[in-house]
């Protein structure tokens, strides 16, 4: 289909002018992720383990997390600058060949940039420490990352299908769910992003602890009163995430369509 | 052709910029002088063409697709040189390489010539430019991307005298017959033998909207000693030749060249009434 | 009563080009630049370039073959010579006399001037 060709030559663009960005984002990632396991991990488990036990799982699920989100956040941030906006809203392709173009880099690139960015920090880390770890009885920084550091979502599934815990058509199922989860977050954070003309990942976080404040009170009391609350729970997610994800993309699109080149506009619905 | 049929377009937050009813048409093989004084609204009626903004009311049409659709097909025929704009930091080549395949039309021969032309070479390192032979790279693509309708806004600024008369050979060298070229300037001298057809801009009002063949049917331009300050002069102004003066043409006189600085002056001091059509 | 009235850019193109014939730059039955080339070398928009040889097509001075391009008339550097007579007789001749008037010379102090510059020519 044409549309598919056209949303290719966009990501071949992309790539063509923004590659150096796409280098900083990893070297930003690996920075990060080298902190944290370098410094923060080698010290809390060498100094105090308890510490270190309590918090590095947590600690990393909101670096991963956070960074794939804010990161997202910023994926249409071209429209808030005038002459990036004049640049692309200019370039002759339609609104959803540009917006699909985008939305994919962003969902599918942003994870690989940071996944690479962890696994080089990780290596790193082994390659140096690794035999301080070693002697002191923990596990190289390499293997930690996939037990203890919030093994990424989608890997999951795959982990769980190989070590036999599932037959196969439990593995495509939890495989399309965990993903659609994801997915949900990525397009709210887009839209948060593009709505808002600055730092629109301010007002996602907020939203987004609301929400779930929300639904803790709310599952909290249904589980009260009832024995199927896990099921409910999950349901609830579950279909709460295709919803969201529509949703959120739906106005992300909405909103890039309206955009305009103006500077002073708080927020583009 | 460029149908624009602003009913009212305005900044919600600076409420002096505001069209009304600002109706005209852009028609081929024509180059259209968009000219005012800075913060006039030139930069803001560019965009709208372009559909990078939208009219509150009314719309622009091109070639009979509404411009904020933002289609592909309408978009491939529309370039805009902004006034202020930032290259990526790689090399010119590369940059045409990344951008070309959104121009069925392009053309390398153009690309190479209008390079030429401004002593520019063609793996120039874009970041490294000045800003005057940024501009300069930047209209060579432009050119060479043989869109139906080019929009140009302050392309003469930044650039020195012997820069501006490159362009103005560029130009000249590259218009085409399907073409409809529109020059946003307060440079007035640079762009004069250029045009096809004037458009005056004040206060976000089109204050003049002739082309210069009427205008040289209708008015002459001329320096006349001060007793020859007769009923037909509209518009004078003290030079250090004399009074210049834009005055409505008699049968008996021969058709002058336009001057295009009286001429807005005359429009833009309210002193005269110059009929638009 | 002054008035200095510059001519229109497609006249003083016109004129240009009627130069460059009489100098012999374009001789008769050759080839003139086209109009696109004559717009490049005096950075005007082609539509003037275009009245351009209108005029100059009216007057005989040039000819358009059909897809190969605009020659010079035969006998073009008569007609120029003609015309550019004609004018001098109408207005700068005039003129000239008026200001001889004026500043109290007569026509052998302009008899004398030629034979001075004859004499220098040959």
């Amino acid at each position: 289909m044409n549309t598919i060709e056209n949303i290719l030559q966009l990501i071949r663009f992309y790539w063509r002018t923004e590659k150096k960005l796409y280098l900083r984002l990893f070297l930003m990632f690996f920075a990060i992720f080298l902190v944290k396991i370098a410094l923060l991990d080698f010290i809390f488990m060498h100094v105090n383990i308890s510490v270190y036990n309590f918090s590095h799982t947590a600690f990393h699920t909101y670096i991963y997390a956070g960074s794939i989100f804010i990161t997202l956040s910023y994926l249409f941030n071209a429209v808030h600058h005038k002459q990036q906006a004049i640049n692309y809203l200019s370039l002759p392709a339609s609104n959803i060949e540009k917006f699909l173009s985008r939305f994919i880099l962003g969902v599918v690139g942003v994870p690989i940039l940071i996944n690479a960015g962890l696994v080089a920090a990780a290596s790193v880390v082994t390659l140096f420490l690794g035999t301080m770890d070693c002697l002191a009885g923990h596990q190289p920084a390499w293997l930690r990352i996939f037990d203890y550091q919030c093994v990424p979502l989608y890997v999951v599934p795959f982990r769980e299908a190989l070590m036999g815990l599932h037959p196969i058509s439990q593995f495509f199922f939890s495989f399309f769910w965990t993903n659609m989860f994801i997915l949900a977050h990525c397009s709210f954070f887009i839209w948060f992003g593009i709505a808002f003309r600055k730092a629109g990942w301010i007002y996602a976080f907020i939203t987004y602890f609301i929400v779930i404040a929300l639904s803790v009170f709310v599952l909290e009391v249904i589980g009260d009163s009832k024995q199927s609350a896990p099921l409910i729970a999950g349901t609830a997610v579950r279909y709460g995430a295709v919803l969201a994800t529509i949703l959120f993309t739906c106005l992300a699109y909405r909103s890039f369509c309206r955009a305009q080149v103006i500077t002073h506009k708080f927020i583009t619905l | 052709m460029i149908n624009v049929q602003i009913i009212k377009f305005s900044y919600k937050d600076k409420s002096t910029k505001v069209f009304e009813d600002l109706c005209f048409q852009l028609e081929q093989n024509r180059v259209y002088g968009l000219l005012g004084e800075n913060g006039t609204g030139k930069s803001t009626l560019l965009y709208l063409l372009m559909g990078l903004l939208r009219p509150c009311e009314g719309q622009i049409t091109v070639d009979g697709v509404n411009v904020s659709s933002r289609q592909r097909e309408t978009l491939q025929q529309m370039y805009l040189v902004p006034e202020e704009f930032d290259l990526p930091a790689m090399r010119f080549t590369d940059y045409v390489e990344a951008y070309r395949p959104f121009y069925p039309n392009f053309s390398d021969e153009i690309l190479c010539r209008c390079m030429e032309e401004f002593h520019l070479p063609l793996d120039a390192q874009l970041n490294r430019l000045s800003m005057g032979n940024k501009k300069k790279a930047l209209m060579s693509f432009a050119l060479a991307t043989n869109v139906r309708y080019l929009l140009m806004d302050e392309p003469t600024n930044g650039l020195d005298v012997p820069s501006k008369k490159q362009f103005r050979k560029v130009i000249a060298t590259t218009m085409t017959e399907e073409r409809t070229l529109i020059i946003a300037t307060h440079q007035l001298h640079d762009v004069e033998p250029l045009l096809d057809h004037v458009l005056i801009l004040q206060d976000s009002q089109l204050l003049l909207n002739a082309s210069v063949t009427e205008l040289c049917e209708k008015y002459t331009f001329g320096i006349r000693s001060n007793d020859a300050l007769t009923d037909e002069v509209l518009y004078c102004e003290r030079t250090p030749q004399g009074n210049a003066t834009l005055s409505l043409r008699q049968p008996e006189d021969e058709e002058t060249s336009l001057n295009l600085e009286l001429l807005f002056n005359a429009v833009t001091s309210n002193q005269t009434k110059i009929i638009s059509e | 009563m002054i008035y200095q009235n510059e001519r229109a850019i497609y006249v003083k193109i016109a004129d240009r080009v009627c130069d460059d014939i009489l100098s012999g730059k374009y001789k008769e039955d050759e080839r003139v630049p086209s109009v696109r080339e004559l717009a490049a070398e005096y950075e005007v928009n082609t539509n003037t370039v275009l009245r351009t040889f209108d005029i100059l097509q009216r007057d005989e001075i040039i000819y358009q073959r059909r897809g190969i391009g605009v020659f010079v008339s035969p006998g073009a550097r008569h007609k120029i010579r003609i015309a550019r007579r004609h004018e001098f007789r109408k207005h700068e001749l005039p003129e000239f006399l008026r200001r001889l008037r004026l500043l109290g010379m007569t026509i052998d102090d302009v008899v004398k001037a030629w034979d001075e510059t004859k004499d220098s020519e040959s």
